[in-house]
């Protein structure tokens, strides 16, 4: 890849304290590059440090050692300017109910700085692009789950930031619904953005990821283009990679 | 920080917890409401209460002798007064006299019947009360002539006979015996009283409310002017219809009594003076705006400041823990505003809501106890004087503690890890802040500079100080430092909630 590297995680380590002084070692040490222009996939089953990974990446959470940097920022030390580089959303956030699409969008926009000038104009281009228009100005607890799906993309894209982190985006989605998402990461993907997203979803993440990295028990494992991993596991597909590689560590 | 930041967090705040009937209902209506409903209701309860026991019929075990002795004392007490009466009556009002006679018709040949008339007695013709009720009101004013003292003494003695007049009696004889085990419940020294004991039980039983002896020489002894007749009145305090039974034979007996002792005097040309060596004639000093704060001023800071707590409570946790409990905080987090830019726009519009909720509960205050929601005996004896000074100050004096409540409910709010784990964490709040707020309805609590330290507790003083219309200098910049404070510190204190994963991810 000669674009440049927009994510750049170093030895990445995050360790929970439980109750009764247990320590969870959620994320172990995990490295790697995401470049602009590309769409980036982690794969891993439940409890493996996906969703802890990717708080880290957008600051929620802060690394116990190692670190990363954002677009040239590093997330420990600037993380202000982290924020209003990243777009962050996951299946589980949700929106102010009492407030319309519009709204909650234009909130989260002057709030990332977006010029009040221009705000307006780009909320109802996002809204025209994500076929939200229609319900722009209803409340969003009256919305359905894909819906809102779609605002909360909205909601995190609405500054143009150059990295975004979807963790499980599709989740809970219909087809359609999960079809809407799909084509709106690759067109991110086309406009030079980089997409940084989780996935359970295998044949999801061939189609549409440029690499993937393949987490276990907070340890990466492999690293690569879905072609290659299936190449070097000697694997039909990235399933059948997937289920080699995670159960052989198991194992 | 940025203040622009702050400012659109606030907004956008507001927006959304008054888009929220709960909210509003906490913050507009229920402080608007609550005091003039229930002072009104309040007031109506203790009115018709106070009425009920006046018109209830009681029931008084007396025997016949005794029963015609009470009577007659009770007529007598209004006799006593009647030549004197009604010689000052047909001067001053001639036309109600007149009318009074053509009522009474045949019967004005007793002249009993029109000294009972003047009296109070309820088993006439209602057109001969109706006439003697005129007589008596023109009785009442000063033109009358009549000394002050026997004016009262009339309209005591009408009273008591009319309270006699809804008084049942009945035969002690007729008493059922008391079950064992009653001796030992009555005091000491009425165990061997036989009356006492079946008194007692019919009582508690609800069928009886009072046992009354009269010598049965009461008249004779009375006239002899020797050792006063003893009548014994047996009663049960803790019934409170026994109690008014008691005050109806006993104020009737005092009526006769007092008239008794007016005859005495002047049978000896003398006058109740006599009995009166002393007069004091006191003048209070107090001006009517602290009159009204030793009467019910304390209750006021009190009231304020419980609202200001409750206006802020919705709110505050609505915009901490309900971002949690919607899955929202995280992403509000994820923006460019510095947590304490988020703590401070979240904290503008607790503060907001809980001062409108103070607002509104001090002017639906005002209001109550000015424009005749309470009934005018009630305003009477409250002296109200509210002015407007003195609102605008004490409302200055609410802030500091709407801020401190402003941020304490929004600290506790993020730290909870739900809507319901917050509001279990604000009843006790809740609690702790109540108990300084009560001090202001003790009199006697000086407002020192020490106490000023103390939250809550100071601007509760300080509003009772105000209202009482002073302005302690030491206490309000030592109330207003100290407030700050403590509103930075829970600030601080919330902010830092908002940095801290443990509280954010809880699992
Ligand atoms: N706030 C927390 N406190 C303690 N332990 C946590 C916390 N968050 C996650 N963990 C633990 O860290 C490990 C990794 O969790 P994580 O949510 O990152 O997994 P994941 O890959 O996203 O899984 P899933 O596919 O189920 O979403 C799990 O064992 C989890 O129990
Ligand atoms: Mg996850």
């Amino acid at each position: 890849m000669d674009s440049p590297p927009l994510v750049v995680a170093q030895g990445l380590c995050k360790t929970f304290r439980g109750k009764k002084r247990t320590t969870v070692e959620a994320v172990r040490e995990v490295s790697f590059t995401a470049h602009a222009g590309e769409i980036f996939g982690l794969l891993g089953p439940n409890g493996a440090g996906k969703t802890t990974t990717l708080r880290m990446l957008s600051t929620a959470l802060r690394p116990t050692a190692g670190t990363a940097t954002i677009a040239g920022h590093d997330l420990v030390r600037q993380p202000a300017e982290v924020r209003r580089r990243i777009g962050f959303l996951s299946a589980s956030t949700g929106l102010y109910g009492r407030l319309t699409p519009r709204e909650v969008v234009t909130y989260f926009g002057r709030l990332a700085g977006v010029p009040p000038g221009s705000l307006g104009e780009r909320v109802t281009e996002l809204f025209a692009r994500l076929g939200i228009a229609g319900y722009a100005d209803r409340r969003c607890d009256s919305l359905s789950t894909g819906q809102k799906q779609r605002v909360t993309i909205a909601r995190a894209v609405v500054h143009d930031p150059p990295v975004v982190v979807m963790d499980e985006p599709t989740a809970g989605l219909d087809v359609l619904g999960a079809r809407a998402i799909v084509d709106f990461v690759a067109e991110c993907r086309a406009r030079g953005r980089c997409v940084l997203l989780s996935t359970h979803v295998m044949h999801e993440a061939q189609k549409l990821c440029d690499r993937v990295a393949v987490i276990h028990e907070g340890r990466l494992l492999a690293e690569g283009t879905p072609a290659e991993l299936c190449a070097r596991l000697a694997a039909p597909d990235l399933e059948a990679a997937f289920v080699k590689l995670v159960g052989g560590a198991a194992a | 920080m940025n203040l622009g930041t702050i400012c659109t967090i606030a907004v956008k705040e507001l927006r959304d917890v008054t888009r929220d009937r709960k909210t509003l209902l906490f913050m507009l209506v229920f402080p608007t409401l609550s005091i003039p409903v229930l002072g009104m209701g309040m007031s109506r309860l203790v009115i018709s209460q106070a009425q009920a026991r006046d018109v209830a019929k009681v029931t008084v075990a007396a025997d016949a002798r005794s029963r015609e002795a009470l009577l007659g004392a009770a007529r007598g007490a209004a006799l006593s007064l009647a030549p004197r009466t009604a010689d000052a009556l047909r001067k001053l009002a001639p036309e109600a006299w007149a009318e009074l006679e053509r009522a009474l018709g045949a019967l004005a040949a007793d002249p009993s019947a029109r000294d009972r008339a003047l009296g109070g007695a309820e088993d006439l013709p209602p057109e001969v009360r109706k006439a003697a009720e005129k007589l008596r009101s023109a009785l009442d004013s000063p033109r009358a002539g009549l000394p002050a003292g026997e004016r009262r003494a009339l309209q005591r003695a009408a009273a008591a006979q009319k309270l006699l007049a809804r008084t049942e009696f009945s035969d002690p004889a007729a008493l059922p015996a008391a079950p064992s085990g009653t001796a030992e419940r009555l005091p000491a020294g009425l165990r061997d009283d036989s009356l006492a004991l079946r008194a007692a039980a019919a009582i508690a039983s609800r069928t009886l409310h009072a046992a009354v002896v009269l010598p049965p020489d009461f008249a004779e002894l009375v006239a002899a002017e020797g050792e006063p007749p003893q009548v014994r009145l047996y009663y049960d305090s803790t019934f409170p219809l026994s109690q008014e039974a008691s005050d109806r034979v006993r104020s009737a007996l005092d009526a006769y009594a007092e008239g008794v002792v007016d005859a005495r005097l002047s049978g000896r040309s003398l006058t109740r003076t006599l009995l009166k060596p002393v007069d004091v004639a006191d003048r209070n000093l107090a001006p009517p705006s602290r009159q009204f704060q030793a009467a019910i001023g304390g209750f006021l800071p009190y009231t304020i400041i419980l609202f200001a707590f409750l206006g802020g409570l919705y709110p505050a946790i609505d915009l901490g823990a309900g971002e949690k409990e919607r899955f929202t905080l995280e992403t509000l987090l994820l923006t460019p505003a510095t947590r304490l830019e988020i703590g401070a726009g979240k904290f503008l519009v607790v503060f907001l809501a809980s001062m409108v909720s103070a607002v509104l509960s001090l002017g639906a205050m005002a209001f109550t106890l000015t424009k005749g929601i309470l009934p005018p005996e009630m305003l009477a004896a409250i002296e109200v004087s509210l002015d407007a000074r003195a609102l605008a100050l004490s409302l200055v004096a609410v802030a500091p503690v709407a801020a401190t409540f402003a941020a304490l409910l929004l600290a506790v709010s993020v730290y909870a890890r739900s809507f319901k784990e917050a509001q279990t964490y604000a009843a006790p709040l809740q609690f702790l802040i109540i108990v300084p707020a009560i001090v202001s309805l003790l009199p006697d609590v000086q407002p020192t500079p020490v106490l000023g330290t103390i939250p809550v507790l100071n601007v509760s003083l300080l509003m009772r100080e105000i209202l009482r219309g002073e302005l302690p200098g030491t206490l309000v910049l030592v109330t207003a430092l100290s407030s700050l404070a403590l509103a930075a510190a829970a600030l601080a204190f919330a902010a830092r909630c908002f940095s801290r994963e443990e509280v954010l991810f809880r699992a």
